[in-house]
């Protein structure tokens, strides 16, 4: 769990980072079940331009473990520190980077509120990939501000004045070593450089639920637009599995996310 | 000159790095005013055993070619960019840094619009003494969220402002708060805003540093007496400064800077500032002992 200083430096900065929050034997077990996906996942579903990313669902039965950290209180609990007792965990992914670089972004629009804990599987630094990030640029004053600066990658400028590569963006490195997490503020911009071909990542994704006419409005927009791409296979937004829905074990922290999943939309209803 | 994007990255992140500004010559002859000055402070007359940091102002004919910077321009266009060619010119101080400085911004008044201008005349990076900085703390909400972040225990030389302190194992040390590291050769300028928290950490003894420090002129009558505050804040900082490196107390501009021999029209619009300001006054020794 976090302490009140580190939940005020997460909000403050819009990230943090935990060290050791996997133990070398659950390690051992996730990179295990990365073979597993990576090994079944299409090499042609490449998605996202320059990161040259591969992604697919740990919600699958070749993932048990890496499926169950989604409710694994460690983390779970945290998320309910962060975004209230009623926060929902809504996927836990695993990623294949073969780009050398990740252009600078925030993950969702306005008024989306939520967090990722990331997990690389590699050590990773400044220099070799590791999740670069502005900090604070969760806040809309901040952020506003930084979309109109000129970044090569998203809006070049004219030959003269391009705008700034990804690595002359001011930035903070969240190194990091296999077991330590790196939480982030979807909000947040980011980005990633000098990353080798073959980096992986795994990631835990939890929304706020959204109470404010705002808020609400913006979640509504996100689950419309994961309905209209989820069958689309080169998106980032998967389709939740059968055998995760059908939560076997009867999992009441799972019911709870499906509850919401199904109510928002992400998860199609069941026809009466 | 800035161009637009220099401009828009500065008013966004609060800071800018400008590349290969002064040439090596320069460097030289900057190092070179500097050890005559070092020299004749406390530290340099104590077979180096004195560990303190050393600071005086460069305006004057014993450093001619590091008093002109303020006026250079290359270094005024940088300025004029920023703050629309209405702003005061009020220092180029030379420092000979010690260790660690903690987080702080310059002003913690918002309504403040000042900058400075740095020229580090030794490479440095993240880990050797470089400028922190958190990019975009100049500007609310970041800049006083910041101040609730708990720090441990600093070693304070008793001028900055900094966050919340702990001796609790949550607190953070200098180099674990989330910061931009402003990588530097000599000849690089890093240029940011008063209210930017920044700080340095791994510093060797030292370290060389000129600063210029230059005001915006003010247009309302918060941003008036944000300005009055400052300069009381700056005045006595100056003369804790004075007292550490010469001993004594006493006007940081010499006579011949405020003569201004050559009739230069911008140093004169700065100087009438100033002395309306009471920059050229000596400080009340008594006034250190008793805020301290």
């Amino acid at each position: 769990m976090l302490t009140e200083q580190q939940i005020h430096q997460f909000h403050t900065f819009g990230f943090i980072v935990l060290k050791n929050m996997l133990s070398e034997d659950e390690l051992k077990i996730v990179n295990e079940e990365f073979e597993k996906g990576y090994a079944k996942k299409n090499k042609s579903e490449l998605i996202a331009g320059a990161r040259v990313q591969l992604n697919w669902s740990n919600l699958e039965p070749h993932s048990p473990f890496t499926a169950s950290l989604l409710e694994d209180k460690r983390f779970y609990g945290i998320a309910q520190q962060l975004w209230g007792e009623d926060v929902v965990g809504t996927n836990s992914q695993s990623n294949h980077y073969a780009g050398s670089c990740s252009p600078w972004h925030p993950d969702v629009g306005p008024n989306t509120h939520g967090f990722k804990f990331t997990f690389y599987l590699s050590p990773v630094d400044a220099e070799s990939g590791a999740l670069r990030v502005i900090p604070g640029s969760h806040r809309p004053e901040f952020s506003d501000m930084i979309r109109k600066v000129r970044l090569r990658d998203n809006d070049p400028g004219p030959p003269e004045d391009p705008g700034l590569e990804v690595n002359e963006v001011p930035f903070c490195s969240c190194d990091s070593q296999p077991g330590d997490a790196v939480l982030f503020n979807y909000l947040i911009w980011h980005s990633s450089w000098h990353g080798s071909d073959n980096r992986r990542m795994v990631s835990l994704q939890y929304y706020k639920n959204p109470k404010t006419p705002e808020e609400i409005e913006a979640a509504r927009n996100t689950a419309k637009h994961i309905r209209e791409h989820r069958k689309d296979k080169l998106t980032i937004d998967r389709d939740y599995p059968d055998f995760w829905v059908s939560n076997p074990e009867n999992s009441p922290v799972r019911a709870c996310f499906i509850e919401w999943l199904r109510e928002w939309g992400y998860i199609e209803s069941i026809p009466a | 000159m800035l161009t637009e994007q220099q401009i828009l990255q500065f008013r966004t992140f609060g800071f800018i790095l400008l590349k290969n500004v002064l040439s090596e010559d320069e460097i030289q002859r900057i190092n070179t005013e500097f050890d005559v000055k070092l020299a004749s402070t406390s530290s340099g007359k104590s077979d180096g055993e004195k560990t303190e940091r050393m600071s005086w102002s460069s305006l004057g004919p014993d450093a001619p070619f590091t008093s002109s910077l303020l006026e250079d321009s290359r270094i005024v266009s940088i300025v004029d960019s920023l703050y629309d060619e209405d702003y005061y010119g009020i220092s180029c101080n030379a420092s000979s840094m010690v260790g660690e400085t903690n987080w702080h911004p310059d002003a913690d008044n918002l309504n403040m619009h000042g900058l400075k201008v740095l020229c580090y005349l030794q490479p440095l990076n993240g880990n050797n003494g470089a400028l922190r900085v958190i990019p975009g703390s100049h500007l609310n909400s970041l800049h006083d969220d910041i101040k609730q972040i708990e720090m441990h225990e600093p070693k304070h030389d008793g001028l900055t402002q900094v966050a919340a302190v702990t001796d609790s194992d949550a607190g953070l040390d200098i180099e674990e708060v989330p910061a931009c590291a402003c990588s530097v050769n000599p000849g690089d300028l890093v240029v940011f805003d008063f209210r930017l928290w920044h700080a340095s950490s791994g510093g060797s003894n030292n370290r060389r540093m000129i600063s210029m420090i230059f005001i915006k002129n003010a247009i309302t009558l918060e941003e008036e007496e944000a300005v009055n505050q400052s300069v009381l804040k700056s005045r006595r900082n100056r003369a804790i400064r004075a007292k550490a490196a010469f001993g004594k107390l006493g006007s940081e501009y010499h006579p011949d800077w405020v003569a201004n021999p050559d009739n230069n029209p911008r140093r004169q619009y700065w100087i009438d500032w100033m002395r309306e300001k009471g920059y050229f006054e000596v400080y009340d020794a008594s006034l250190i002992e008793s805020k301290n």
